[in-house]
């Protein structure tokens, strides 16, 4: 673990907003380091920033001070349309609540991340098959969003999530909404596949029993970040 | 070849899955796409029926491509022999007709019809002028005696090319417009649906790759569209073709332009919006965020699908879419100018279409400089004839270095012309008695006021339905020597409000101090110098009459007897060239006539140079073209678009929220616009609602 090289390096990170009169600090000064192959769970209450700081480290979002590196790249400097298709060679996106597109099918779904950004040099049918039958959507691939049920939709979403074959994976909650059968299902296959393709997995949680099973654990409080001693 | 094939389809293919699954997102689309492609069609029909048309008429009157005329008998029999050459490669043209002319001197000339027979005609016919017209010419006493006419025949293409002008100009208006309102329906959609772009943002798409997923999209409504636009072009086409009697025509190219303009507007509509949304965050699209900024009233929205609202977040709701509210009234306002802008249009058009009609222009040729007076007044008898407009051998007052003095209390302050007060006259030897409360200028215009420029006043006057008046009497102006016939109106505004009895002074040059800088542009520097450092001799003018309303670009008119342009300017008058008016409502026979006349006419009169304008068969052109139907259906078109913006806004407020009703609407009406985080954090989560 030790010689595996640093994946995610967010130093100082800061991000505030503007409510009303005051200003209210989301994230502060958060520093982070994530290796290569690592499962990270971030933990914290509601509110907390931890799903704020979760959208800076994958440039979803823009924070007031501090840097970011992903694959040693400084992604808080980068353009718009630069960090959107570095964003869609190198990083995977799985949302609490889906965010799929209702009027496509479940392959289309998952397809998206093919046609938004054109990976050079990248055949991904092999590895759609592969995921396909590991998470096991092989018969609702025709089907539209609104015809699967929750755990269904969120395989397609980590499915969406990891066709690119991206080198880090970010998942806020992505079992916050199924119950406890669906979650850990859930949580298995995407371990089953970071298992089989070697990603980097940076998760929000405030699922204690989920983060128990990451590599290491940070707790997000008040926007301060702090590891987890176990 | 392949590869881009495939991916046309599967973007087509994506786009109208997207367009068929949300089909109620698309309608105001569907709409304002099929309103800009019908008016593209409708544009491009109209100057293909306009081709058709000038070809059409130009086959049914015209049996000749070349005329050439002003031959002696042996030029026509040479040029007839021409025609039969040995070899068939070699025959260019064949004799339509040949037509004998009596001239002054008891001759005859002779005027030979050609039909250009082989083909490509464009190159043949310079082949033709090279073998046959030019040794014509240099066989001739004087080239210039051997005149050659092209017929219509020949030149309708480029007539119709030429007609093309202003179609091209409406066309890039129209396409300015269409992308504007589709740019703003488009934001609307953005605005309301901004979470399809955060999700394709979170996995990679670009500004580019937004911008070609929402070109396609409309892209394949275009496609969609172009079909019934077409009909609906075609059937309001034929609705003008037997109303008013044009043709129907549609040309290959029309189809690919079409679609070409469609796209442009499509790539330009988008490319802005698509711009922003790229440019923002993608947390930003995906978070839920009240849309109702875009909508005009809540209440009215949901009551459009049978819903309530209550009123009172109704009242909240004034103040926090006062943007919208000033969008609004900017919007109407520019969509209500642009639609009565195009029906002014439609008006200018007709009267511009119906306004003097000059067949005819003639000029001297040769050594001779003036027009006899006689031949002027011989074609004011001709029947058909409403006027001569005579244009005689003197010009503008710069151009004799001279200017006028107008009383200061007979000048409008806010006309369109120059003037300067009388204490600027430093060099002038005009004493202070003489130029005091006066001012100058030098937008006047000689003209002779004789016989024939009262008959022109007078019958301009009669047919100007009241908008030319003449005040005083013409003929005692003209008879009373020191008296002037003068207009007050400047670019259709009145400048010199002059009234008959009025004193006015003519500032005519003597000699200088210093001369006026040549390196000098504007007219207003010009006068000052010339009042400056020139000195004139101040000859005072009685005002006889006054012709209010005269059309007038630049100068207005000073019309003076022979007598006092012989003694006042040292010029004897003569008429430079004519201009023949003629009745508007004359028929093809009084037309032909009138030509058949005119014709007679000028065999006695070799000295000049006739200019022929089709006036008479452009007209009934335009006529059938129909302009101004056009104009006013494409008027109301334009009124089409607004509520349609209105509606689209309404329609997506209504679909994007109703579902999280009341929670949803309230918060976005009481509380204040907040930061994106915040606001989907603390209000509802419209996503789940919408897909």
């Amino acid at each position: 673990m030790e010689e595996s090289r640093i994946i995610l390096e967010a130093r100082s990170v800061i991000k505030q907003y503007r409510q009303y009169d005051t200003t209210v600090t989301a994230v502060n000064r958060a520093c982070i380091k994530v290796r290569e192959n690592e499962f990270v769970a971030i933990i914290g209450t509601s509110g907390s920033g931890k799903s704020t700081f979760l959208h800076l480290c994958a440039g979803m979002d823009r924070p007031n001070a501090g840097t970011i590196y992903i694959r040693g790249n400084e992604i808080t400097s980068m353009k718009a349309d630069e960090l959107s298709r570095f964003r869609g060679n190198y990083m995977g996106m799985i949302f609490q609540n889906h965010n799929l597109i209702p009027q496509f099918t479940a392959l289309e779904n998952i397809l998206i991340p093919t046609t938004m950004c054109n990976k050079p040099d990248f055949s991904y049918e092999e590895h759609l098959k592969r995921l396909i039958a590991t998470l096991g959507l092989g018969d609702r691939l025709h089907h539209l969003p609104s015809e699967l049920s929750g755990g269904q939709q969120q395989r397609v979403a980590i499915a969406r999530a990891l066709i690119n074959m991206p080198q880090v994976v970010f998942a806020d909650e992505p079992t916050g909404n199924l119950d406890r059968a669906n979650a850990d299902e859930v949580l298995d296959l995407l371990l089953e596949i970071k298992a089989q393709i070697g990603q980097t997995l940076v998760m929000v949680t405030h699922d204690m029993k989920i983060a128990e099973r990451a590599d290491r654990i940070y707790r997000m409080e008040n926007g301060e970040l702090m590891p987890v001693m176990r | 070849m392949e590869e881009l094939w495939y991916r046309l389809k599967r973007n087509f293919l994506h786009a109208c899955k997207s367009i068929r699954f949300n089909w109620r997102q698309y309608a105001s689309f569907f709409i304002a796409i099929f309103l800009i492609q019908s008016f593209f069609w409708l544009l491009l029909l109209t100057q293909d029926a306009q081709t058709a048309q000038l070809k059409a008429n130009a086959e049914e009157n015209y049996d000749y491509h070349v005329a050439v005329s002003g031959l002696s008998q042996d030029q026509a029999i040479r040029l007839q022999n021409g025609a039969f050459v040995v070899f068939t490669d070699d025959r260019l043209y064949k004799i339509v007709r040949t037509e004998e002319i009596p001239n002054a001197y008891g001759g005859k000339s002779y005027t030979v019809y050609c039909f250009i027979t082989a083909e490509p005609l464009e190159q043949k016919i310079n082949t033709f002028e090279r073998r046959h017209i030019q040794p014509l010419r240099e066989s001739a006493e004087s080239p210039d005696l051997v005149r050659v006419d092209y017929s219509p025949l020949l030149t309708y293409a480029a007539d119709a090319a030429a007609q093309r002008a202003p179609y091209i100009a409406i066309t890039a208006i129209f396409t300015l417009v269409a992308a504007l309102v589709l740019m703003l329906l488009y934001n609307i959609r953005i605005n309301h649906f901004k979470f399809l772009y955060g999700i394709y943002m979170s996995f990679g798409a670009d500004y580019k790759k937004l911008l070609y997923t929402a070109a396609w999209e409309l892209i394949a409504v275009s496609i969609l569209t172009l079909g019934p636009a077409l009909l609906f072009a075609t059937l309001v086409r034929l609705i003008f073709c037997l109303a008013l009697g044009g043709r129907f025509a549609i040309s290959f190219w029309t189809i690919p332009i079409v679609f070409l303009l469609n796209l442009l507007v499509i790539f330009a509509a988008v490319a802005l919006p698509m711009r922003f949304a790229a440019a923002r965050r993608p947390i930003d699209l995906l978070a839920a965020e009240d849309n109702g900024n875009l909508v005009v009233s809540p209440r009215r929205s949901f009551r459009l699908f049978g819903q309530r609202f209550p009123d009172r977040y109704e009242f909240a709701s004034i103040w926090r879419f006062r943007r919208y509210y000033l969008r609004l009234l900017l919007s109407s306002v520019i969509f209500a100018a642009i639609s009565v802008s195009v029906l002014y249009v439609g008006t200018m058009y007709v009267e511009n279409r119906d306004a003097d009609r000059v067949p005819y222009v003639i000029r001297t040729v040769s050594k001779r400089q003036i027009i006899d007076e006689s031949l002027a007044e011989s074609i004011a008898d001709i029947d058909g004839v409403l006027r001569v407009d005579c244009t005689y051998n003197l010009e503008s007052l710069p151009a004799y270095e001279a200017h006028l003095l107008i009383p200061t209390d007979r000048i409008r302050t806010m006309a369109a012309y120059r003037y300067y007060i009388s204490s600027e006259m430093q060099g002038s030897n005009a004493t202070a008695a003489t130029v005091d409360g006066y001012r100058a200028t030098n937008n006047a215009a000689y003209t002779l006021l004789n016989d024939l420029t009262i008959a022109a006043l007078e019958q301009q006057a009669a047919d100007s339905n009241g908008r030319i008046t003449i005040e005083g009497d013409l003929r005692a102006a003209m008879a009373t020597p020191g008296t002037v016939v003068v207009s007050d109106s400047i670019y259709n505004s009145t400048c010199f409000p002059l009234r008959p009895g009025d004193k006015i002074q003519l500032g005519l040059y003597l000699n200088y101090t210093r001369k006026i800088d040549q390196g000098l542009t504007r007219e207003k520097d010009v006068l000052r110098q010339q009042l400056r450092w020139y000195n004139f001799n101040h000859v005072e003018l009685t005002v006889g009459a006054v012709v209010h309303g005269l059309p007038a670009e630049r100068d207005i008119m000073l019309a003076l007897s022979a007598e006092d342009c012989i003694s006042l300017l040292g010029i004897t008058p003569g008429i430079k060239s004519i201009e023949v008016v003629t009745d508007p409502a004359l028929d093809a026979a009084g037309q032909a006539a009138l030509d058949a006349e005119m014709e007679q006419l000028f065999a006695y009169y070799n000295d000049y140079a006739v200019t022929e304008h089709r006036v008479y068969e452009e007209a009934d052109l335009e006529y059938r073209m129909g302009i101004e139907p056009l104009l006013a259906v494409v008027s109301v078109m334009v009124l089409f678009f607004f509520p349609l913006v209105c509606f689209f806004s309404q329609f997506l407020f209504y679909t994007s929220e109703t579902a999280s009703l009341p929670f949803c609407s309230r918060s976005a009406l009481w509380a204040a616009r907040s930061a994106g985080h915040t606001a989907s954090k603390g209000f509802c989560s419209r996503r789940q609602t919408s897909y």
